[in-house]
């Protein structure tokens, strides 16, 4: 897995590529409560649409960003789910705790 | 052999006396010998190296130095020096007292005006040999903790087999279960029990990651649900209290996945619960087999994570499969880095649903092991029960 941060007005991307699994989902988690912890962006939106497979592990750091978000009243949101991605968080059953869009112009508009 | 001394051989070439000066700023040992290995020069490195005055030295044989089995191995060194023009090797020089200071010995021969002379350099590496010795030390020592390591998790391994349900016929049911640990513990376990002889209670679950960590926490997690099975807890009581209990006193960013299912053994009616894990299967012979999704999250990472709408009720009849398994089944990817899913996993059961329950079983491991390209990478749980 690869991670890098884009800051656009006063949202932070986060543009993630390759597999997230148990081996790697603890850099994920540290990178975006690091983020939200520091930076305090009002949006967080991360760009899933190079990210071929997630397993529970680093679903449960999503939701870790999305908790530390939520702490601080900033929005937290995905875009770019392929399909194994969102069989993932539709079977962990926490696809409707996210807020999720369809491209990077919906994740920044809405 | 020693040569009778002459005073020929003992003449020091006019080269050599303008050489020694030289010598002297090394910073090893030297010794110049004659075609008799006899010692005409060595520098003040090597006297230091041995410990003996150069006047015993200069004139002596190297031979008078070693023990006869040293010299054995040291004078067919020699000669290969002398055949190739030169040599280098490790042995030990002899010192003062009778030590012996590890080194390494470069020899070169040298001929002029029709003799032989060889330049032997000595460079001490007592230091290296001593690291070396230190590190074969802590290697052994390695090794032996690793056995202690491996024993323990041996047994660890041998405790959470424990946790596996064996195969088993209960009052018309029959159950056929499979458990492998990527590795040599996991976090995955199952359950199969009764609170009254009359409802069979099962349920699968999948901890976090791999390894002692997982394995910990899955056997905590084990004896929370074996005793609110026993009582017959609901389900979803009970996927609040193992959230509860992840998130307040395990709370270490630990989570599990559950399936859960109690059979009423007379009238044939299951309740199937579930919490962010892959769908059951329900299979009945002519049909596809029906997906028992779940309604609850994840335990662990929210604490609304539970769905509070009652448990999925179903009629069971004669011939019905029931497939419990964990995502080392479905999340197996092949060589084009296709993932099997729960329809692949879906179909493997539909192909083998005809097949007696042990043969089905092993028939669905056969065709995840099929598509899978590599070695398993995540731990794998499979429970098949089969209604007569």
């Amino acid at each position: 897995m690869q991670i890098s941060t884009r800051h656009h007005d006063k949202v932070t991307i986060f543009d993630l590529s390759g597999d997230i699994d148990f081996a790697n989902s603890p850099e994920l988690r540290h990178s975006v409560l690091r983020e939200i912890q520091e930076n305090r962006p009002p949006r967080v939106v991360i760009d899933l649409s190079k990210v071929h497979y997630i397993d529970s592990s680093g679903v449960a750091s999503l939701i870790e960003g999305l908790k530390a978000s939520r702490d601080l009243g900033s929005r937290f949101i995905l875009f770019g789910l392929s399909t194994s991605v969102r069989e993932v968080l539709q079977l962990s059953r926490l696809i409707k705790v996210f807020e999720v869009c369809d491209n990077e112009e919906q994740a920044l508009a809405v | 052999m020693t040569v009778p001394l002459t005073s020929m051989a003992m003449d020091k070439p006019e080269w050599l006396t303008s050489m020694e000066a030289v010598l002297e700023v090394l910073n090893e040992g030297v010794v110049i010998t004659n075609e008799h290995e006899q010692i005409l020069s060595v520098n003040s490195r090597f006297i230091e190296m041995t410990g003996i005055p150069r006047q015993d030295l200069t004139g002596s044989y190297a031979s008078q130095f070693y023990s006869p089995e040293e010299w054995d191995f040291v004078a067919r060194q020699i000669n290969a020096g002398f055949q190739h023009g030169q040599n280098r090797y490790a042995f030990v020089l002899p010192q003062k007292g009778g030590g012996r200071l590890p080194v390494i010995i470069s020899s070169r021969a040298l001929v002029n005006s029709g003799r032989q002379f060889g330049i032997v350099t000595f460079t001490d590496i007592s230091e290296q040999v001593r690291a070396a010795e230190e590190l074969r030390s802590a290697n052994t020592r390695l090794q032996k903790r690793q056995m202690e390591i491996e024993e323990d998790l041996r047994l660890a391994a041998r405790v959470q087999r424990s946790l596996a349900p064996k195969s088993l016929v209960w009052n018309g049911l029959s159950i056929d279960s499979f458990f492998h640990a990527v590795h040599s513990v996991g976090g995955d376990f199952a359950v199969v029990n009764s609170k009254d002889g009359e409802h069979v209670s099962l349920l699968v679950c999948d901890v976090s990651g791999h390894g002692i960590g997982s394995a910990l926490v899955a056997n905590r997690i084990y004896s929370e649900t074996t005793g609110h099975l026993r009582t017959g807890m609901p389900f979803i009581d009970m996927f609040a209290q193992l959230n509860r209990f992840l998130l307040e006193d395990i709370d270490a960013g630990m989570y599990i996945t559950v399936a859960a299912a109690s059979i009423d053994t007379h009238l044939h009616r299951m309740v199937f619960a579930g919490a962010g894990h892959p769908p059951a299967m329900l299979v009945r012979r002519g049909q596809s087999p029906l997906l028992l999704e779940s309604r609850s999250a994840i335990l662990g990472v929210l604490p609304d994570a539970v769905d509070t709408t009652p448990s999925l009720e179903l009629q069971l009849e004669p011939g019905d499969h029931i497939v419990l398994y964990t995502d080392g089944i479905t999340e197996v990817f092949n060589s084009k880095g296709e993932m099997l899913g729960i329809e692949g996993v879906r179909e493997i059961v539909r192909q083998t649903s005809a097949l007696p329950s042990e043969e089905m079983k092993q028939g669905i491991l056969d065709g995840v092991a099929a598509w899978r390209s590599g070695p398993p990478s995540d731990d794998v749980s499979l429970v098949l029960v089969h209604v007569r």
